[in-house]
């Protein structure tokens, strides 16, 4: 097995730094378990912090205070923001100490391995994203293609808690969860073809490098191909308005309702792990990652540059985790049948539709390193905005006919 | 040393499972799951032959057959599916009402 | 590359592959084939294929398996056990098996494979292959295409409900506006 394609920027700071310091290299087998544990403690505690900061906004938004009467006296009903600061941390702390339930007559195996498949498989996905400049667990040559083939093994994870809880409501929610995020991977993986056509390359560094290379986030020219991903990735983590597997007013919990303790926590932290996920792959291909226009790279990443990467990759995917909590107290669900008619018939032509314009973009791309000048950033904005413009003013023309209100009836008439 | 005999026989066992389970398992579903380890074996003699000389053909051709299995899974089920709808079994011992 | 690692994905494949052909109970039977799937996946890692790798995963692991599960979980009868085969037929199709797969062994052991035996290239970079499928492997590329355009519009033809099953929605009968 050739490891050119397998490249350990992390791995390979963690060497200079231990032959710096202790004046030998770290054994490969010692290397990948520490960058493990490193990469499970970081998203178990960002999970907490996020599902804190869930809690928080959506109570904001609903003119409400959230979790206020947790922690020391002196934090409780303060201001809102400082109140319920350990609500997750006890929230965890009673999962752990919640019994273990495996329902009777259900399947005890796949019941039992369907949360640890899908954390694994949203720390597997993890692996690849380019937090900052020499910061990624492995900088895979088919980056993209690893995190999309990984994350599409969720599906098997909620089929599997779904029909061994022998449950018909899990049963159902199941199939109509992995049914709905079958079918959001499609317009996803066409959204994220368009950048892939501009860069050139598969992998998440190379991305962003092609990004900073362009001058503009790939945002500017495949605007379209972002908000195919962004309605898409929200599908696919299950995230409200897509929530019906998970709605509680639907299906008591959809395909968790067998679950108690540490495995339903297993399974909460999935869904935000899985939100950091999908937002973590939106900065990278569309926000531009660690990048920042104007920002020249140094020749040996140092640790400040390191760390200013990450606070600005950071930032952006906190933008977009925000986004999605608003988006959530935004819309009212959206029906199956709605939900797969968007999917395949909506998006799925936009998609291609950006392909051509993103294909457009990688042509020009193609002449200017032919003529060896830059790519021109006006032309660039020219496309994206113009390509914006037509889409809408494309989609405005499917309006719905006004209703005619001169014949509904008013109240008082007789009918 | 790994030779591309082990792979071969790797691939050769696999195979010989898959058929295994296609000759003898009675549910449709099962026989449709044993077809796919079959057409796994082949494609890992495709791409153990395209890792042992420098050519592409191997891993190009794995590539189709992916697709192709693919697609030969859809409408595999779509027809069990269909029998299912109209006998309410697929037994494959008792599927033989053409038989004269 | 060394042994251990191919004897352990070797063993993650061909157990899970028995337990697809032997077990009893079909869901165990699917998740046993995922199982192999993946174990093939990491043999085309070893091989330098990570894009078939991924491309294994994606469709194999992500897609195939999900079908043949549901196809699964939509004809599963409860009430009726899952039965074998008669014990005649299973001793012979073993037979055949085994002397098949010796059969095969024997080919691949005593072939003169030339040069073959050489280790590790680098693998196919994937710039060459994806020019490859557009000069080369045109023809069969858009057979694909057409392929599984014939695939999917087969498969909901051969699936759906026959005219008089379908249920009507209210909707249909009674026009609305929206």
């Amino acid at each position: 097995m050739s490891d050119s394609w397998i490249y350990s920027p992390a791995g390979e700071y963690l060497n200079r730094l231990s032959e710096h310091h202790l004046g030998r290299e770290i054994p490969a087998l010692l290397l990948m378990v520490l960058m493990l544990v490193v990469m499970l403690v970081f998203l178990a505690v960002s999970a907490l912090f996020l599902i804190w900061l869930e809690r928080k906004i959506s109570a904001r938004i609903q003119n409400r205070m959230g979790p206020m009467l947790s922690g020391p006296a002196f934090l409780r009903n303060r201001s809102m923001w400082v109140g319920g600061a350990f609500q997750t941390a006890f929230d965890a702390i009673k999962l752990l100490l919640k019994e273990l339930i495996v329902p009777g007559r259900a399947d005890p195996v796949p019941f039992v391995l369907a949360p640890v498949l899908i954390f694994g498989v949203s720390v597997a996905a993890f692996l690849v994203i380019p937090w900052a400049p020499a910061l990624s667990v492995a900088d895979l040559n088919i980056g993209l293609l690893y995190v999309v083939s990984v994350s599409s093994l969720t599906v098997l994870s909620i089929i599997m808690a779904g029909w061994s809880s022998n449950n018909k409501y899990s049963l159902l929610g199941g199939l109509r969860s992995a049914a709905q995020m079958l079918s959001y991977e499609i317009p996803l993986l066409f959204a994220l073809m368009g950048p892939v056509l501009m860069a050139g390359t598969l992998s998440m560094q190379g991305i962003i490098e092609a990004q900073r290379e362009l001058g503009v986030w790939f945002l500017v020219p495949s605007f379209l191909g972002a908000v195919i991903y962004y309605v898409a990735a929200i599908a696919e983590v299950n995230r409200p308005p897509f929530d019906i597997p998970e709605a509680e007013s639907e299906l008591v919990a959809g395909y968790v309702s067998e679950y108690s303790g540490m495995m339903f926590a297993m399974f909460f932290l999935a869904e935000f792990s899985n939100m950091m996920l999908v937002s973590a792959i939106a900065t990278t291909v569309f926000l531009g990652g660690w990048a920042v226009p104007g920002f020249p790279l140094p020749e040996q990443p140092d640790l400040l540059y390191t760390l200013l990467g990450g606070a600005i990759f950071f930032l952006k995917m906190y933008a977009l985790i925000l986004l999605m909590m608003w988006i959530r107290w935004t819309f009212p669900r959206v029906r199956p049948d709605h939900l797969m008619n968007m999917g395949w018939k909506f998006l799925l032509p936009l998609a291609f539709v950006n392909l051509m314009i993103c294909a457009g973009v990688a042509i020009m791309q193609a002449e200017a390193r032919a003529a060896g000048e830059p790519v021109s950033r006006l032309a660039v904005w020219g496309i994206g905005v113009g390509a914006l413009l037509l889409i809408v003013g494309a989609l405005s023309l499917f309006r719905e006919a006004e209703r005619p209100y001169h014949l509904i009836p008013s109240p008082s008439e007789k009918v | 040393m790994i030779t591309i005999f082990h792979y071969l026989s790797l691939a050769a066992i696999l195979f010989c499972i898959g058929l295994y389970g296609v000759l003898t398992r009675r549910n449709a579903v099962a026989v449709l799951m044993s077809l796919e380890l079959m057409f796994n074996a082949v494609n890992i003699n495709l791409v153990a032959f395209s890792h042992y000389r420098p050519e592409i053909t191997g891993i190009a051709f794995s590539l189709f057959v992916i697709a192709v299995a693919a697609c030969e899974a859809t409408v595999g089920v779509a027809l069990v599916l269909a029998v299912y709808r109209n006998q309410k079994d697929i037994d494959l011992e008792r599927a033989n009402k053409l038989r004269w | 590359m060394s042994p251990l690692l191919f004897y352990t994905v070797a063993l993650v494949i061909i157990v899970p592959a028995l337990a697809v052909v032997l077990s009893e109970n079909l869901f165990h039977a699917g998740l046993s084939m995922i199982v192999s799937f993946l174990g093939i996946a990491a043999v085309y890692l070893m091989l330098s294929a990570p894009f078939v790798a991924a491309m294994q995963v994606l469709v194999y692991a992500g897609a195939i398996a999900v079908i043949l599960l549901f196809a699964f979980m939509l004809t599963h009868d409860i009430m009726q056990p899952q039965r074998q085969s008669a014990k005649f037929q299973q001793t012979a199709a073993g037979a055949v098996c085994l002397i098949l797969a010796g059969f095969m062994g024997r080919v691949a052991l005593s072939s003169n494979w030339g040069d073959l035996n050489r280790q590790a290239t680098e693998g196919v970079p994937l710039g060459v292959l994806g020019k490859s499928f557009l000069t080369d492997y045109l023809v069969p590329f858009e057979l694909i295409s057409l392929l599984l355009l014939m695939t999917l519009v087969g498969a909901i033809v051969i699936a759906r409900k026959e005219e008089k099953d379908r249920t009507v929605w209210p909707e249909d009968e009674v026009g609305t506006d929206s």
